[in-house]
């Protein structure tokens, strides 16, 4: 989640604005799925990942290792759909049965789904979520409802240093040495992270309101975008490819 | 003698809960231009006295003024409060929350009624005195711990407060980032703010401050400027500088002559 950040922060689309970013990745998913061509699927892959890659900035070990955990349970789902395993008769017999009328299809299913993946992967590689969220609510989503997304954000990364602070604490004296320590410790971890996260959640608050918050809304500066020229010239390269695709 | 801007008078305050109070009659001055080290044994009391400073917290009884007037707890004049008197925590982890530091940095101004291009304006000037211009459009957790804390003193500098209260920001900093925190707050005092800094820190509270205020068991127990605390025997030893050797003895001679 750091590194995801991390990338989200320092690519090159970073001062694209997110609407448009999000407009285009789910403009490539609704493609996937309407057009629903295996070879659209398999160039909207890889266009997302080229993207996400040579203009996202981010390293191609790590797009991969993202479709990879995706993938396996993309596969899973596929699965899933595909096989059905029931009991058949009084007999208590049981059957396997393939719903999906060809491996193609599954392949093509598969497929289509590694691609929007892969879109909705581009788009959290190359923009920030709080901006993105923030976006969204300039376009009318109810003010509390985003404050709340953004400082829950800002507080799972708290927790999560937390937890690994805490762990490590446990780790070093030996905590998670044998079957007993583990349950011992993670049952301590669990209770104290609550304890712990509700007084730093108590703190936050605090500092927020010793720089003169009231509640209410959180003031926010409104954020400038600029896009560069060669965003919408490669964002119609990629539509272009997929319509064209789609009509061989 | 000038008249203080901020004064804490007998404060008493005891958490809900605790069994003895955290607060027992503190009170203190802070004029303007001023560098006070609060110091005192953990415990003892100076974070809830700092908490008091800016309204967080409201004492059971005694009264905190602002240029005499004992402070009111509404929304008004704690706004006016809080745009000047700002208050950086020990853990700026609890302080910073935007998606970026110009953000974060933007907070306060906005709160305090200035318009968006004014709260830019000033967090960017904040950012530049704190020397994080580099870290305007990174997520706070992606900063190391004394990048933090500059955000975070950044943050509260975008106010333009008149008084500083931090708690305890010089702790666990490099000694160039300590020389360059500490001359932050050189500046501000040297522009007429004053500053009361927590320490734990000797060479902290005799090299930069103008002043130490002790505290003990919830009381401010003696104010004086620092070499009276570090020549007379007594309140060298109340302050635990008699533990060390704060002579220029080198390591070796000191070890030798203890035995
Ligand atoms: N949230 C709280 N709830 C209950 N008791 C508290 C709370 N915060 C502090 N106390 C108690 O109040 C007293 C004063 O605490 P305070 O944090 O002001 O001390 P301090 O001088 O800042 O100590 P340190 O040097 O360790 O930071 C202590 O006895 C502490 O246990
Ligand atoms: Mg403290």
């Amino acid at each position: 989640m750091h590194r995801l950040d991390a990338y989200a922060h320092a690519g090159r689309l970073r001062h694209v604005h997110p609407l448009s970013k999000l407009a285009f990745a789910l403009a490539i998913i609704l493609l996937c799925l309407i057009l629903d061509r295996p070879q659209v699927s398999a160039a909207a892959l890889l266009w997302m990942a080229g993207l996400s890659i040579l203009w996202g900035g981010a390293t191609p070990g790590f797009v991969l290792r993202l479709l990879t955990a995706e993938g396996l349970f993309l596969t899973l789902s596929v699965v899933a759909v595909a096989v059905q395993i029931g009991p058949i008769g009084q007999e208590g017999g049981w059957s396997t049965t393939i719903t999906i009328a060809s491996p193609a299809q599954a392949g093509a299913l598969l497929l289509r789904s590694f691609a929007c993946a892969a879109a909705m992967n581009f788009l959290a590689l190359t923009t920030p979520i709080l901006e993105l969220v923030a976006a969204v609510q300039r376009l009318g989503a109810p003010t509390a409802l985003v404050d709340a997304t953004l400082v829950m954000y800002r507080y799972i990364f708290l927790l999560l240093e937390t937890l690994m602070r805490m762990q490590r604490a446990q780790e070093s004296r030996n905590g998670y040495a044998g079957l007993t320590a583990t349950l011992r410790s993670a049952a301590s971890l669990g209770g104290q992270l609550f304890a712990l996260s509700w007084r730093s959640g108590r703190r936050m608050e605090m500092a927020l309101q010793a720089r003169g918050y009231e509640g209410g809304a959180l003031s926010m500066l409104t954020p400038t975008y600029t896009a560069p020229w060669s965003w919408p010239v490669i964002a119609s390269l990629v539509f272009a490819t997929l319509l064209g695709l789609a009509r061989l | 003698m000038t008249a203080p801007l901020l004064a804490f008078d007998a404060l008493h305050y005891r958490y809900p809960g605790a069994d003895t109070p955290a607060l027992c009659g503190a009170s203190l001055e802070v004029r303007a231009g001023e560098k006070i080290a609060l110091m005192g044994r953990n415990g003892s009391g100076k974070s809830t006295l700092l908490l008091h400073g800016n309204g967080l917290l409201r004492p059971q009884q005694g009264v905190v003024r602002w240029r005499g007037a004992a402070i009111g707890y509404h929304r008004e004049a704690l706004r006016t409060l809080r745009s000047q008197v700002g208050l950086i925590f020990q853990n700026p982890d609890e302080q910073l929350f935007a998606a970026t530091v110009l953000q974060d940095l933007a907070f306060g101004p906005l709160n305090s009624g200035a318009s968006e291009q004014e709260a830019r304006k000033r967090a960017e000037w904040a950012a530049a005195r704190c020397q994080i211009e580099h870290l305007l459009s990174q997520p706070p957790h992606a900063l190391s711990g004394g990048q933090k804390l500059c955000a975070a003193l950044a943050g509260v500098l975008a106010m333009r407060p008149l008084v500083l209260l931090a708690d305890e920001v010089t702790s666990g900093l490099d000694p160039w980032m300590r020389r360059n925190v500490l001359s932050i707050l050189d500046d501000h005092a040297a522009e007429g703010g004053s500053v009361v800094l927590s320490t734990h820190e000797l060479d902290v509270a005799r090299c930069w401050a103008s002043k130490i205020a002790l505290m003990e068991e919830g009381r401010v127990v003696h104010v004086a400027p620092p070499q009276e605390f570090f020549t007379s025997s007594t309140w060298r030893a109340r302050i635990g500088a008699d533990l060390w050797e704060l002579s220029d003895a080198t390591p070796t001679q000191t070890a030798s002559s203890k035995t």
